[in-house]
């Protein structure tokens, strides 16, 4: 009968086998070790049997963790994870089908003084594009179209002024038409002295 | 003492070939996960979508084979891919994507693992006493045969009184089948220690699956004459 040694000249003994069995089964043994293991299943019908216990086990488990019922299933998180990144307002979105950009990780908020320039560029070409421009100062009204140029009228109260578009002009007109006829000062609190303009 | 011939013996021989599991998987085609993350730090969405429809299903396979509850694993894998967004800035190239993914999943499952068990003590030896279902009765689809579903739940109920260590070592082995190696970076420990982990594990995991059949009389029909006395020496 053949019996496997060891370096050590000993046989290795059912026990020290059977501790092994749990990574030989998995093929997580190597070198000696898996050696010794091999060489005593094939003289030791009750390790050898262990072994298949062990191994059965096993196999139960992966099945188990590997059937089609356990499977992820479902659809996709992706539509979950936007939702909870534009929330969060790491992401903005998307102006122009396929042109989704987020914001870069840690350069939150970099170009956000950008903005209200954008705004009062995109404003002020909207108005030249309706002509309310010249028509609001016709004291310019010689100057070039190409190169309007707007004064504000002096306010009472400084600060710094915003555009308004000429309907909500009128809407404010008999406002302050009903303010003169009942004698109220134009600059008191509450009412509209700036016509044209409004305090931001 | 007789020894058995090798022969006989040998019919009993066990394969130690480990199981495939569905591992790292083939390379997608396309961009690799690396482009995909520097595309997607460079602000790209759509890079990011992809990243997160290629590698989502494994993590909702790893968080729900750690957790037992299919809609805390969808979203705890969420979670885990806005966790990928968060930190983007800070991915480190020398090391795979999935990796990262792997520890932030079994991170995240086992710190909800341990919320779960407020009671219990972190001690490996006491959390392996510990006796809890976490299972999902309703996790289980009717189409799946009875005995099958049996085993499941048996399978389950095992896992489930593994103390969180060894439950993800044994999962991203036994379910994934990444190396030790690999392993050992995702859970961040030394190669011994998972391997350790790995075979107290498995052996954890016998010794429950043994007691759940101490009584199955197909089990006890298996078992060969003499199955029960102790081992001798060759």
């Amino acid at each position: 009968m053949s019996t496997y040694r060891t370096s050590s000249g000993e046989t290795p003994a059912c026990g020290e086998t059977q501790e092994k069995l749990p990574l030989f089964v998995g093929g997580d043994l190597d070198g000696e070790s898996l050696a010794s293991v091999r060489a005593h299943l094939e003289v030791c019908r009750a390790c050898a049997e262990r072994a298949r216990t062990v191994q059965r086990a096993r196999e139960a488990l992966v099945r188990a963790l590997r059937s089609p019922e356990e499977g992820p299933g479902g659809s996709s998180l992706w539509p979950g994870v936007r939702a909870a990144l534009l929330a969060e307002g790491r992401i903005q979105p998307a102006a122009v089908p396929g042109a989704e950009r987020f914001a870069r990780t840690g350069n939150r908020g970099r170009l956000r003084w950008l903005a209200p320039l954008a705004a009062a560029a995109a404003l002020i070409a909207l108005l030249q594009g309706t002509g309310w421009l010249e028509r609001a100062a016709p004291e310019k009204a010689l100057t070039p179209k190409s190169t309007p140029q707007v004064a504000a009228p002096a306010n009472p109260r400084g600060g710094t002024l915003q555009r308004i578009a000429p309907q909500e002009v009128e809407a404010l007109v008999p406002f302050q038409a009903r303010r003169q006829e009942l004698g109220t000062p134009n600059w008191l609190p509450g009412t509209v002295s700036t016509a044209g303009f409004r305090r931001r | 003492m007789v020894h058995p011939r090798p022969r006989d013996a040998g019919q009993s021989t066990v394969s130690e070939t480990p199981l495939q599991g569905p591992g790292p998987g083939a390379a997608p085609s396309g961009p690799s996960d690396h482009d995909l993350i520097r595309r997607a730090q460079q602000g790209e969405e759509r890079a990011f979508e992809e990243l997160v429809k290629r590698h989502e299903e494994r993590a909702i396979r790893v968080a729900l084979a750690l957790i037992a509850s299919r809609e805390d694993a969808r979203d705890l894998a969420q979670e885990a891919f806005l966790r990928v967004f968060r930190n983007l800035e800070r991915f480190d190239f020398q090391h795979e994507f999935t990796t990262w993914l792997y520890r932030i999943v079994t991170n995240l499952a086992i710190d909800l693992l341990r919320k779960r068990r407020p009671a219990m003590s972190t001690s490996a030896e006491e959390e392996e006493e510990a006796d809890l279902d976490l299972a999902d009765p309703e996790g289980a689809p009717p189409s799946r045969s009875l005995e099958q579903m049996e085993t499941a739940e048996r399978v389950r109920a095992c896992i489930d009184r593994l103390a969180p260590h060894f439950r993800s070592v044994m999962i991203l082995r036994e379910l994934e089948g990444l190396p030790c190696t690999e392993i050992a970076r995702i859970v961040g420990a030394t190669h011994v220690t998972v391997r350790w982990r790995l075979h107290r594990g498995r052996k954890l995991f016998l010794e429950e699956w043994e007691r759940m059949h101490a009584g199955d009389p197909e089990e006890i029909a298996r078992r060969p004459e003499g199955a029960n006395t102790p081992p001798e020496d060759p």
